[in-house]
């Protein structure tokens, strides 16, 4: 027995030698907020997102993505998340076909456990589809039913926001106030709320409410380093991560022909470069590990940009890139739109649509705050030592020539059937077989044969840097930086394993202007079906808020609902109904 | 007792040999997010043994110093041992591993700071855009910063090579530079820019900073013994006049 507690003692006091403290990685909730949840193909969709986590360190960047039926993703952006939240726009694109469609929102940590993203089901109609067949309504249904199922006028038992409106019934272009105010005192400020003012449609039931998400507590649930070790996905605290692997083996991804491929073996490490076209040669490296993974913690310069990532070492290899829209679970509609009566709906969503197409009437949209990729490059180098431009001398045909006539020091010699470069200078001071560092463009290439053959029309400038060059861990004998006429390197193919890739850039802060009604022309129709998109309304110290809209002409029941949250991640939400009557 | 010497040995080798799988397992769960490759990263040139090496005496720190260095694009390079040569006003990084010698390139350096400086754990040398002489155009030198405020004071601790001198060691003569050291000062002003002023006067701050002509004549009316003799005195003079902004 006590031969048994030592072994088991042992175990416990035994250190796990080689780990690296993390520190407590915080579990990551997001709940979104949509202005409706049907949507005509051609429309804004405008959001508004919450995350909730650890208070001091949470994800910078959110993914919102809407798929079909087929799981295939017909939109996607990126969010900045600042003071944990996030609102804008995405515009459904006017070909989407008419169906069922998921609204997925989640961190790059969050994809680790999938079952805490965000979804949410929409209905999208084509306003040239009559049919509508996607949207099957239940046999047999009465109107009693209808009534019964009409659980979007009833409140939930979780609103903590009070909304009290002037009136319950307006008139067709009435001013509708209503006030905001806290049900009981909060233990936090406000931080941000939502308001939508839309049309409700009678049986569908109720979205989510930020409170079903957030669950009034902060989340507790948080991944210690030994959970972390296992993630797939790494989190994006401050800089935007992009992950991938290289697999042995000549695969075709692009054809998805995965079957002869395999993640590296555990001696076989790779160096992996990543950089820009650019006027200036730029580049940031990773390391395999012995799994063949690699990440980058993207530079903010790189974000929205076309990259090549490529491998230093040549090998029979190919790189796969981690995709961010890539979500297993897949979607399965709940039919939730599928009541009485919402063919008859969409159809008329669709007359709005075309109404408002005839009328020109179109949102204008207010940006608040923009994003825009850092300035700086990360510059292999800073102090070149000779700038040639071809152009002041005579043509010559090749880039022999052109090393030997106008390039000093660096020189090109064919060896069997390959050319080989290098700087005359340091020559004896580096690795014999180590050829400078060629850039293209602002992009590494394999080597000098990629550019033999560049006359001097084809070369702007040409860039010399004859010593040897630390970057980082990397060394390079000499740098050699030539920028093309005509943006050559993408045409350029890589004898190493290569791939082109685009990063995404963050979407703006942006919200729909208000409507006044003196932007409508009086004679025109008011045909809106959401009064009031507001994402990010900031209360003053939790006092009552007052919210001024305009009535739209068209008849029938509105939902006010609210979700926020405040400073201590405590959820909020309140809703309201209101009717509008003909004048 | 021996069963008992046998039972702990095993389990100390079993221990041996679990720890060492786990040692494993982590670095390989692990190294993905160890080797992310963010940088920033330290470009520069590899000063190999065959390259100019400054002579010893030319140096700012004659001993490799901790320090951190800034990058011109936003990044820091942390506990790196750095060096830096007032005479090529250049700095110099070691890698304390390969023992390589790196010259960053110092377009790519904002500024950079020793952790402890023979004591001084506030020696910070920042990059400015200097004239040195109205013949010359503009150049980026490293200066060392004195004060920082809203008036900022700058020293540049320029060598030059003042003669060479005749010095027997081992029995061989060799010619010997000596160098001395000629301070400049750099005063930055919000509004009218950077002046450089060599002596350490009264009437040099005076004519530097006329608006400043109250504080800077109370100051040593009521402290006469306050002259400026020294660096530390300027700090002390300079503190009083950012305080009166």
């Amino acid at each position: 027995m006590r031969f048994l507690i030592l072994i088991i003692l042992s175990f416990a006091v035994m250190p796990v030698a080689g780990q690296e403290n993390y520190g407590t990685l915080h579990a990551e909730r997001v709940f979104l907020h949509t202005d409706r949840n049907t949507y005509i193909a051609g429309e804004y969709l405008f959001y508004k997102m919450y995350l909730q986590g650890n208070p001091e360190k949470t994800s910078r960047y959110a993914y919102l993505l809407i798929r079909d039926q087929n799981n295939s993703v017909v939109t996607h952006i990126r969010m900045e998340i600042s003071n944990h939240v996030s609102f804008g726009h995405i515009l459904l694109s006017d070909t989407l076909s008419s169906g069922y469609y998921q609204v997925l929102c989640y961190t790059n940590l969050m994809r680790n456990y999938e079952e805490n993203i965000f979804t949410m089901e929409i209905a999208i109609a084509n306003r040239f589809d009559e049919n509508l067949i996607p949207f099957t309504e239940p046999a047999g249904k009465t109107d009693a039913d209808k009534t019964e199922q009409a659980s979007s006028v009833h409140k939930s038992e979780k609103e903590n926001i009070h909304i009290k409106p002037e009136r319950q019934v307006y008139n067709s272009r009435d001013k509708i106030v209503f006030s905001v105010e806290p049900d009981s005192p909060l233990s936090g400020t406000i931080e941000s709320l939502s308001v939508s003012v839309s049309e409700i449609i009678p049986g569908i039931p109720d979205d989510p409410f930020v409170s079903d998400y957030f669950d009034g507590e902060r989340l507790s649930s948080s991944k210690s380093d030994t959970e972390e070790n296992r993630l797939n996905h790494y989190p994006e605290y401050n800089r935007s991560v992009l992950q991938g692997k290289v697999m042995t083996g000549t695969t075709s991804v692009a054809a998805g022909k995965k079957g002869r491929s395999s993640p590296v073996k555990t001696s076989e490490k790779y160096t992996v470069l990543l950089s820009s076209a650019d006027s200036a040669a730029n580049l940031l490296y990773s390391f395999t590990d012995s799994l063949g993974s690699f990440c980058f913690n993207l530079d903010p310069y790189y974000e929205g940009k076309d990259v090549i990532i490529k491998l230093r070492e040549k090998a029979d290899a190919s790189i796969i890139i981690d995709n961010k829209t890539s979500i297993s679970r897949p979607f399965i509609p709940s039919l939730r739109f599928s009541v009485p009566g919402i063919k008859e709906y969409l159809i008329r969503c669709g007359q709005i649509a075309q109404v408002h197409r005839f009328y020109n009437y179109r949102i204008t949209m207010d940006t608040l705050n923009t994003f825009v990729s850092a300035k700086i490059i990360p510059r292999i180098y800073y102090k070149h030592y000779q700038t040639i431009l071809p152009s002041d001398f005579v043509e010559l045909n090749d880039f022999t020539e052109i090393s030997r006539e106008i390039v000093p020091g660096f020189k090109v010699r064919k060896t069997r059937d390959r050319f080989v470069s290098g700087y005359s200078n340091i020559q004896y001071k580096a690795d014999p077989d180590a050829e400078p560092a060629i850039f293209l463009d602002g992009v590494p290439i394999d080597d000098v044969n990629q550019i033999i053959h560049f006359s001097t029309m084809d070369i702007k400038s040409i860039e010399t840097v004859s010593a040897i060059r630390v970057y980082g861990e990397m060394t390079f004998p000499g740098i050699l930086s030539v920028i093309s006429s005509n943006k050559a390197v993408d045409n350029i193919e890589f004898t190493a394993p290569a791939v082109r890739f685009t990063t995404l850039s963050s979407q703006c802060f942006t919200r729909p202007e208000p409507f006044t009604p003196a932007s409508l022309n009086r004679n025109f129709p008011d045909l809106r079906q959401v009064l009031l998109w507001e994402p990010d309304l900031r209360p003053d110290n939790n006092t009552i808020t007052v919210i001024e809209c305009f009535a739209s002409d068209l008849r029938g029941l509105y939902r006010i609902d609210i979700q926020g949250i405040t400073t201590d991640g405590f959820p909020l939400h309140g809703s309201a109904v209101i009717s509008i009557r003909p004048e | 007792m021996s069963m008992k010497i046998r039972n702990i040995t095993l389990i100390v080798l079993f221990q041996v040999f679990i720890s060492g799988i786990c040692n494993g397992q982590a670095i390989i769960k692990n190294s993905t997010g160890n080797n992310a490759g963010s940088g920033p990263y330290i470009s520069g040139e590899l000063i190999t043994s065959s390259s100019f090496q400054p002579d010893i005496v030319t140096y700012f720190n004659r001993e490799w110093l901790p320090g951190d260095i800034i990058l011109t694009e936003g990044g820091i390079l942390r506990n790196k041992m750095i060096r830096y040569n007032s005479l090529l006003d250049e700095l110099f990084c070691l890698e304390p591993e390969s023992g390589r010698i790196i010259k960053p390139d110092k377009e790519a350096i904002v500024k950079f700071h020793f952790y402890n400086y023979y004591g001084d754990t506030a020696v910070y040398f920042k990059k400015l855009r200097i004239n040195e002489d109205v013949s010359t155009d503009s150049v980026d030198a490293f200066v060392q910063q004195l004060y920082d405020g809203k008036l900022s004071l700058y020293i540049r601790r320029s060598l030059y090579l003042d003669h060479k001198e005749v010095v027997r060691v081992n029995n061989n003569y060799y010619l010997k530079d000596i160098y001395k050291v000629e301070p400049v000062f750099y005063l930055k002003h919000p509004v009218k820019g950077i002046y450089a002023f060599k002596a350490l006067s009264r009437k040099s701050i005076l004519a530097l900073l006329p608006e400043k002509d109250d504080q800077i004549r109370k100051y040593f009316r009521e402290a006469p013994k306050y002259r400026i003799k020294s660096e530390d005195d300027l700090i002390k003079l300079m503190g009083i006049l950012d305080s009166g902004n």
